[in-house]
């Protein structure tokens, strides 16, 4: 090893800038240590002490002193030229001259940028986001806040404050909206038109909305409340809000409101406000009997996708009419030709779920077909499987969970996780169907097929090593408008032999069909 | 583009001074007065203020396009800049002009010790998070881990003493081996020395003999400044004074008025990469100098004069 040191005159860095410097000068390839400080006669001492300079140099305070420990002269000398460009570096903008404006460090600092804005959309660290609504709040802005790990008793107050000060206040963990045609976290592209959504689930809520578009109508605003909201302590302040405000908007002819069923006050209170809002209100509280709040404008239905037939149907003035829980011919018709394909081992499905509604749909849907399905987020404690990374019988899993996505971005946006679960399901000789949900939008994986299909044929590489194929069915849930392009995504599963529905609905029903008469 | 300034520091000239551009950076310009051997800063309006900060009405706004050697003359109250369509009007802007010596710490106080002892956790924690060079806890220790710590370790008990004895021409002995010791445009010991001057001036109150060892002891931290950057000397020239920025002012007053002393440390702490930390950490080491009492918290956490 040898040392090597060079002096820069009179240059100036502040010190965050110095500290990145001297870990990035650290890192070059040969370079076992690094230092840059101020040239003073304790610094030089302190170096010469620690060995990082060979002996003492005049001291020259104002002055930038590097120094690196090399295990060659090239390298130091290839260091210590790095070293000095770094430092000298000035940013594109400063070095054309003129002044330079600095990206807002805080709201306040966004607002003088931007002063007509009256939104935010906060995605801190759960532990500051609640500080940063409040400031939002008290500067008048509507908020939408992404971040999650935000205690209901921090929610409690900043959605009353909201309420009180005619604002809105979306979330904590509200990962979707749609605002004035803007798609905000999780959402997809969808087209304006007359429907307007609430609701208190992210995948629901882009569910109905990308069904809407894909029967050929639009959305006003999708509001999300986030997860929080129904619950008794919270009342439902965001969506009595969102329906507030969607009543009172012109350009909104049917709302629609979607969530897991409320407490009974707080369900009462927002079903007594829809009714007031003197515009059809189609009510998709996910697992609840929708006759129980079916009547007058309210109308009460069972799946997310009947949901959004229900509100089209509402917006083209025709009458929302019954649903059915048959499949439609359509699916029915690929369901024989798949179960042939089955031998009489296989029995089971197993879903494989990025979107934690979709996972809860899935497992309502099958068990009233096919009776007990085992679930990280089961409908009833007694269905809960035991060992969530091992499937047993009927098994429908949340990939979403907390329990999977620690250290690791979500299911909709990294695959790995769920690729390898494919591949181990397809090993098991009692998987039949292997039921997935594939999310467009912003802020999803730019190609889901392209992730999706090696680990496609990699399972069913498996499963035939062993005699075998596996049925594939799913749904996408997106538009063609998505930068993913919803068409382009099926035509490339469709080919790779994936069965789809329009639904995530359609396509839990399709998947029961195929193992429920063997 | 012609500015407002929001606020002067009390010991920038008001109305005539010649300087040129010394450093810039985003937040921050230091100009170089030609008649006396200090620095006058120009910072964004978020910034803290200082005793020779001029704080301009714009926020987001780089400070590097002015070039380092650009000549500026103040002339009535406006600064300009010479080939840089930038003036600075001052005729409007506040004083700024705190005194720590105005709070008068009385650190005998149940009050303060719990004050001080909430501090010196926090500080602690956040010297571990961020890894720092100085832990204040590990200072006090033998066979401190890094040669930087030895070294500040080494000088805190004679500089302590030294204090505590009023014996100025002893501590600024001391002092010497800390000015310009460590990472940083303003060194760490420079910014320790900083908080450390800010807890005696607060402390001191109306005892003369206090008075005149600051006045002593700084006078004689002044002249070993000139073995530091200019930048970090400008600071130590008006902490010598008893003038300190406003970062520092919040944390002597959340101890002096019985303020909301995690968020003031928390705020102080933050200024740049490892300054506020160092400040903090000599604030708090200070403080015992003219109070060693057996049962006082500082004395718990191994602060021994």
């Amino acid at each position: 090893m040898i040392t090597a040191k060079r002096m820069i005159k009179n240059l100036y860095r502040d010190s965050v800038s110095l500290m990145q410097f001297s870990e990035k000068v650290r890192a070059l390839e040969g370079i076992q240590q690094a230092s840059a400080v101020m040239a003073t006669e304790n610094n030089i001492s302190l170096l010469v002490e620690a060995r990082l300079l060979a002996e003492a140099v005049p001291p020259s305070p104002n002055d930038l002193l590097i120094v690196v420990e090399a295990q060659d002269e090239s390298a130091a000398s290839a260091a210590l030229d790095a070293a000095e460009a770094m430092l000298k570096q000035k940013s594109a903008d400063t070095a054309q001259g003129g002044p330079k404006k600095v990206p807002p460090r805080s709201i306040e600092m966004a607002l003088e940028t931007l002063p007509a804005a009256n939104f935010v959309l906060i995605s801190t660290p759960g532990e500051y986001a609640a500080a940063e609504a409040q400031k939002a709040l008290q500067l008048g802005l509507h908020v939408m806040m992404f971040s999650d790990n935000v205690s209901i008793a921090e929610e409690i107050p900043l959605k009353q404050y909201a309420r009180d000060h005619n604002l809105l206040l979306m979330g904590p963990d509200c990962g979707t909206a749609i605002i004035n045609g803007v798609p905000l976290g999780f959402a997809n592209v969808v087209r304006r038109g007359d429907i307007g959504v609430v609701a208190a689930s992210g995948t629901g809520l882009q569910q109905v909305t990308s069904l809407i578009d894909r029967f050929g109508a639009g959305i006003t605003q999708a509001i999300g409340t986030g997860g929080h909201d129904l619950k008794a302590e919270v009342g439902g302040i965001t969506m009595l809000q969102g329906i507030d405000a969607l009543a009172k908007d012109p350009a909104t002819k049917v709302i629609v409101l979607v969530s897991k069923p409320p407490s009974a006050g707080v369900a009462s209170n927002v079903l007594e406000r829809a009714a007031q809002s003197g515009k059809p209100v189609v009510v998709e509280f996910i697992g609840a009997d929708p006759a129980s709040f079916s009547s007058g404008n309210l109308f009460g239905v069972k799946t997310l996708e009947d949901a959004a037939v229900a509100a089209v149907r509402l917006s083209q003035g025709q009458a929302v009419g019954e649903f059915t829980d048959a499949l439609p011919e359509r699916y029915s018709a690929l369901a024989q030709p798949a179960r042939e394909t089955l031998n009489p081992e296989q029995k089971y499905i197993r879903g494989l779920f990025s979107g934690g509604t979709f996972c809860y749909e899935t497992v309502l849907l099958l068990t009233q077909t096919l009776g007990k399905v085992f679930s990280n987020t089961p409908i009833r404690k007694e269905d809960s499987l035991p060992d969530v990374w091992k499937s047993q019988e009927h098994t429908v899993i949340d990939l979403g969970d907390d329990l999977f996505t620690q250290g690791r971005p979500h299911p909709m946006i990294d695959f790995r996780l769920r690729n390898e679960r494919m591949v181990q399901e397809a090993k098991d000789p009692q998987t039949a169907v292997i039921l997935l949900d594939i999310v467009l939008g912003y802020g999803s994986n730019m190609d889901p097929a392209g992730e999706l299909l090696p680990a496609i044929r990699q399972a069913q590489a498996a499963a035939a090593e062993q005699g075998r194929s596996v049925v594939f069915v799913g749904s996408v849930c997106g538009t063609d408008s998505d930068p993913q392009n919803l068409s382009q995504q099926e035509k490339l599963l469709r080919d790779a032999g994936v069965l789809l529905t329009d639904s995530n609905a359609q396509a839990a029903r399709l998947a029961a069909a195929i193992v429920s008469r063997r | 583009m012609h500015l407002q300034a929001l606020s002067i520091g009390e010991s920038v000239p008001r109305d005539h001074f010649d300087a040129v551009v010394q450093s810039a950076f985003d937040s921050a310009l230091n100009l170089r007065l030609a008649e006396e051997d200090r620095l006058v800063t120009l910072l964004q309006a978020e910034h803290y203020e200082l005793p020779q900060g001029i704080r301009i009405w714009q926020k987001g706004l780089s400070l590097q396009f002015i070039d380092p050697g650009t000549r500026a003359a103040l002339r009535g109250g406006i600064l300009r800049f010479e080939s840089a369509a930038l003036s600075v009007d001052l005729r409007a802007a506040r004083v700024w002009d705190r005194r720590v010596s105005h709070l008068r710490l009385q650190p005998d106080t149940a009050a303060l010790q719990a004050a001080w002892a909430a501090a010196w956790q926090l500080l602690n924690a956040e010297q571990r998070r961020k890894n720092a060079d100085l832990i204040a806890e590990i200072l006090l220790q033998p066979g401190a881990r890094s040669l930087l710590s030895q070294r500040v370790g080494a000088l805190l008990g004679p500089l302590l003493r030294a204090a505590a004895d009023l014996d100025a021409k002893l501590a600024v002995d001391h002092a010497r081996g800390l000015i310009g010791l460590g990472p940083g445009v303003t060194p760490s010991g420079d910014d320790f020395l900083i908080g450390f001057l800010a807890a005696l001036w607060s402390i001191a109150g109306d005892a003369p003999e206090r008075e005149n060892f600051l006045r002593a002891f700084g006078a004689g931290l002044v002249a070993a400044a000139q073995h530091t950057s200019e930048i970090s000397r400008t600071y130590l020239f008006h902490a010598a004074r008893g003038q300190f920025s406003s970062a520092v002012f919040d944390l002597v007053a959340a101890f002096a008025l019985q303020g909301e002393i995690s968020s003031a440390v928390q705020a102080a702490v933050h200024v740049g990469h490892t300054s506020g930390m160092d400040t903090v950490t000599g604030f708090l080491l200070a403080v015992p100098a003219w109070y060693p009492r057996v049962n006082a918290p500082w004395t718990a956490a191994g602060v021994l004069i």
